[in-house]
């Protein structure tokens, strides 16, 4: 009896180490995220959705780390290009490697990329396309030539960088379900299984054409991804917490819970994606005068709204424009822009004709949003005497009320910066975007359309500091913050990297 | 009775028709632009609006997008397209139906096998102990809104106890939370309605006649009582059957089970119209087939149901002999 149970224990001894040893050949990561649009499109879908999920999906692990290059501190990685010459100010000539292959097997030769950039620019998904590229050609079977529509600074990375590659070839012949659930992908991963709407499971390639020279964004260091689509905020902090998942976005109200412990990491980053408030300056809203402008500027304080939220993790900031863009002018971080001043706001609203308590101010809000950041800032004018109705829209409703000059007298804004501070700028304020409404705050001012353009032609530092303080001066729009988010990570993961906000999966470092 | 189906799958073309006709005017109605919506959320131009309002035929009049709508439905069973993932709503609802039929059937067997007995026990020793602490019992699963069983369970069993994954929907465990915090709802109303069926039934005279015969109480209640009992019965596991079947909204998003409620709460959120629409006519036509088969069921529980069912067309026959 006692040699069986010896033997017994051997055994399973035996084979715990084994099962040990088959489990360190590879690293594996569950990542929850909060959207289900599992559409792994070449060029995205038809409803130009590319949040988080699809983002990370596509850009890093299937499809778009291909034609050029990444964009990694104002150095070009590259990826499948050989070599990018300029040739002129609006044309370069591309050559791409001769070996590619798609996870198929389908070589991907200039033709297919050519076709690639004429579907994204069709499909009209990605802003940077429509507004930069022009037309590619291929020239032989490894080179081609892009021309662009505008060759001013960062078109050339824009183009490069934001177009997927798919072999025409394989696309043209696939049916949605094959694209859905088993697509000829071109990055380093392919995707090994599909729960739909619920799970991906991504699988590095073993044949992935490119062995040396890698981007990151080519790196393989985990061997299987897992992407699990858990809707609920405090469900992924469970998940977590149960170890389900291994990598999550926390919301700042769960954060705390693993704040401290030495299980996780907590990665904080800039999420890009200011606050703004921008005002209706037509004839119908009370904000058309200056001073009901600048009342409402003086009297209330950001930090106050940002803690609204549930969080003070947040950059606050009263500027009309985010700190992010090369362009961006470092002494305006400096300046003082309206300080929360409850007498001063007084003293505007007094000027605008308005006693305490006579003057309503609509604000226009996402019901979506969290409506505590709104709350605070109403509490806070009702002491300068502005009373504030909160005004929350589900999107597509408040997308439409946008648009009428009759519905709002304040906007919240939430912008992202994408490269330069103009375009930013011209989101809001170009009168190419708004026709006769002037800009997104039916401001007419043919002075502030000139002060636009003449920034946009030459962004030097006198035409910059020109417009911001024509729109800080008369306070067309204030700055609020940029929230802080949260990415937590078991302690199998030390080190998180991150590409322009999304975190590159196959980059990861693991805990030896 | 193969007649009185057919009647019965007819009748469910025009309300089918009715449902699909006042969905698309209502979306088409309320304030929101779909083109832009399809554009996503940043900054757009009138010009790129137009072009994509064109492209999605919007610009086209409401009689015809309509018609092609209603006839793409029911002649190509063709939903269209999501305004903001782009998928074809067809494709979605069908690989997300799967998830929602499991929790549906699994639910609703799970009130059957616990409900029933529960419902007949209360209503045989009405007014005992064993009733009192039922109706105690039941009344509390009833007075907890799901969500909050839904997140009791997580946290008990997922998150302390760590025998059952607290989201996703690959193995069969991912469903056992779900469906017991979808059960314990309805199994509190089943219940009750068990027990108020069985009560009515069990002071009947033919009862007191099967008593006084000499019958065993378990063939009395069994064999005369239950049947008698069902018609109500299944009128409720029917009705519930159907809404579950529209998917359990709340337990889908909680439990993040990919089903027809979560793609319904995305679409309805994000404004997707197309989705909306397509959504609500799958429930309505989902709804309608297990009303139909609730009929049915009826007419095998009860001969009398069946023989007028077979009655009303033997009695036509008859009066057009006559």
């Amino acid at each position: 009896m006692k040699h069986f149970f010896a033997l017994f224990l051997a055994l399973m001894m035996a084979v715990t180490m084994l099962s040990a040893a088959s489990a360190e050949t590879g690293h594996s990561v569950t990542v929850a995220v909060d959207d289900d649009s599992f559409t792994i499109g070449p060029w995205g879908s038809a409803g130009a959705v590319r949040d988080w999920t699809e983002t990370v999906m596509w850009t890093h692990l299937c499809y778009r780390p291909f034609v050029g290059a990444a964009l990694d501190k104002d150095e070009l990685q590259m990826v499948a290009a050989k070599s990018v010459t300029k040739v002129d100010d609006t044309t370069y000539d591309v050559e791409i490697f001769d070996n590619i292959t798609d996870s198929q097997g389908n070589a991907i030769k200039a033709s297919d990329v050519v076709f690639s950039y004429q579907q994204l620019a069709s499909l009209g998904y990605v802003s940077e396309i429509g507004v930069y590229f022009d037309s590619a050609e291929a020239t032989g079977d490894y080179t081609l030539t892009l021309h662009l529509k505008d060759g001013t600074e960062g078109a050339i990375e824009n183009v490069l960088t934001l177009c997927s590659i798919a072999s025409q070839a394989w696309y043209e012949g696939a049916s949605q379900d094959e694209i859905e659930t088993n697509p000829a992908t071109t990055g380093p991963y392919t995707v090994a299984g599909v729960e739909t709407a619920s799970s991906i499971t991504m699988a590095a390639r073993a044949d992935y054409w490119k062995s040396e020279d890698l981007a990151y964004v080519e790196q393989q260091n985990a061997d299987q991804i897992v992407i699990l689509c858990i809707t609920e905020a405090s469900m992924r902090s469970v998940a977590l917490e149960n170890g389900e998942v291994d990598m999550a976005e926390i919301s700042a109200n769960d954060v705390s819970r693993f704040e401290g412990n030495d299980a996780y990491n907590i990665t904080n980053y800039n999420n890009f994606m200011s606050q703004y408030l921008i005002f209706n300056t037509s004839e119908n809203s009370p904000c058309q005068d200056e001073n009901v402008r600048k009342a409402i500027a003086y009297g209330f304080d950001c930090m106050t709204m940002l803690m609204g939220s549930g969080t003070t993790a947040g950059i606050v900031s009263y500027d009309v424009a985010p700190n992010m863009a090369p362009d961006y002018v470092q002494a305006w971080d400096e300046a003082e822009y309206f300080p929360w001043k409850p007498e001063v706001a007084a003293q505007y609203l007094a000027d605008a004709g308005y006693q305490p308590g006579e003057l309503t101010i609509r604000i226009l809000v996402t019901a979506q949003a969290p409506q505590g950041p709104y709350q605070a800032l109403q509490a806070m004018l009702m002491q300068s005497g502005i009373n504030l109705e909160i005004c929350a829209y589900d999107r597509a409703v408040r997308q439409t009320y946008q648009e009428d000059p009759t519905a709002w007298d304040i906007a919240e804004y939430s912008d992202s910066i994408t490269d330069f501070t103009t375009h930013f700028w011209e989101d809001l304020f170009s009168e190419k975007n708004y026709g006769a409404n002037g800009t997104q705050g039916f401001t007419v001012d043919p002075t502030l359309q000139q002060l636009l353009a003449a920034a946009s032609a030459d962004r030097s530092e006198e035409n910059m500091n020109a417009f911001h303080d024509y729109v800080a001066e008369h306070c067309y729009m204030i700055g609020l913050y940029t929230e802080i988010r949260s990415i937590v990570t078991g302690s199998g993961i030390t080190d998180i990297c991150l590409q322009k906000l999304n975190p590159v999966l196959n980059a990861m470092t693991f805990a030896e | 009775m193969v007649k009185y189906v057919i009647k019965r799958l007819l009748i469910m073309i025009p309300l089918l028709l009715a449902v699909g006709i006042i969905m698309f005017t209502l979306m088409n109605f309320v304030p929101g632009d779909p083109a832009q919506l399809a554009l996503g959320s940043g900054v757009h131009t009138q010009e790129e609006i137009e072009l994509k309002r064109e492209a999605m035929g919007l610009n086209r009049p409401f009689v015809v997008r309509l018609t092609e709508y209603i006839g793409n439905i029911f002649l190509h069973f063709d939903f269209g397209k999501s305004l903001t993932s782009g998928t074809e709503i067809k494709y979605e609802l069908m690989s997300r139906f799967p998830y929602t039929f499991y929790i549906a059937v699994f639910s609703i067997l799970l009130t059957i096998v616990v409900g029933l007995p529960l419902g007949i026990y209360t209503a045989v020793h009405a007014n005992s102990l064993g009733d009192k602490a039922s109706l105690f019992i039941t009344l509390l699963f009833d007075c907890m809104p799901s969500f909050w069983t839904a997140l009791l369970l997580v946290l008990l069993f997922s998150l302390n106890l760590r025998w059952l994954p607290s989201s996703g929907a690959s193995t069969w465990k991912h469903f056992v939370l779900p469906v017991i915090a979808n059960s314990l709802g309805g199994l509190a109303g089943f219940t009750r309605q068990v027990r108020a069926s069985m009560l009515e039934v069990i002071r009947s005279d033919y009862i007191t006649t099967a008593r006084s015969k000499g019958l065993k109480e378990h063939a009395v209640v069994y064999n005369h009582a239950l049947p008698n009992a069902l018609i109500p019965i299944l009128t409720v596991i029917g009705m519930r059957f159907g809404s579950m079947l529209g998917g359990a909204t709340i337990v889908e998003v909680v439990f993040s089970i990919p089903g027809i409620g979560q793609y319904l709460v995305n679409a309805i959120s994000g404004r997707d119209y197309n989705a909306c629409t397509g959504g609500i006519i799958f429930i309505a036509f989902t709804f309608s087939v297990i009303m139909l088969l609730t009929d049915l069921l009826y007419a095998w529980v009860d001969p009398r149901i069946k023989a007028q069912y077979a009655g009303a067309s033997k009695r036509k026959k008859v009066a057009a002999n006559a």
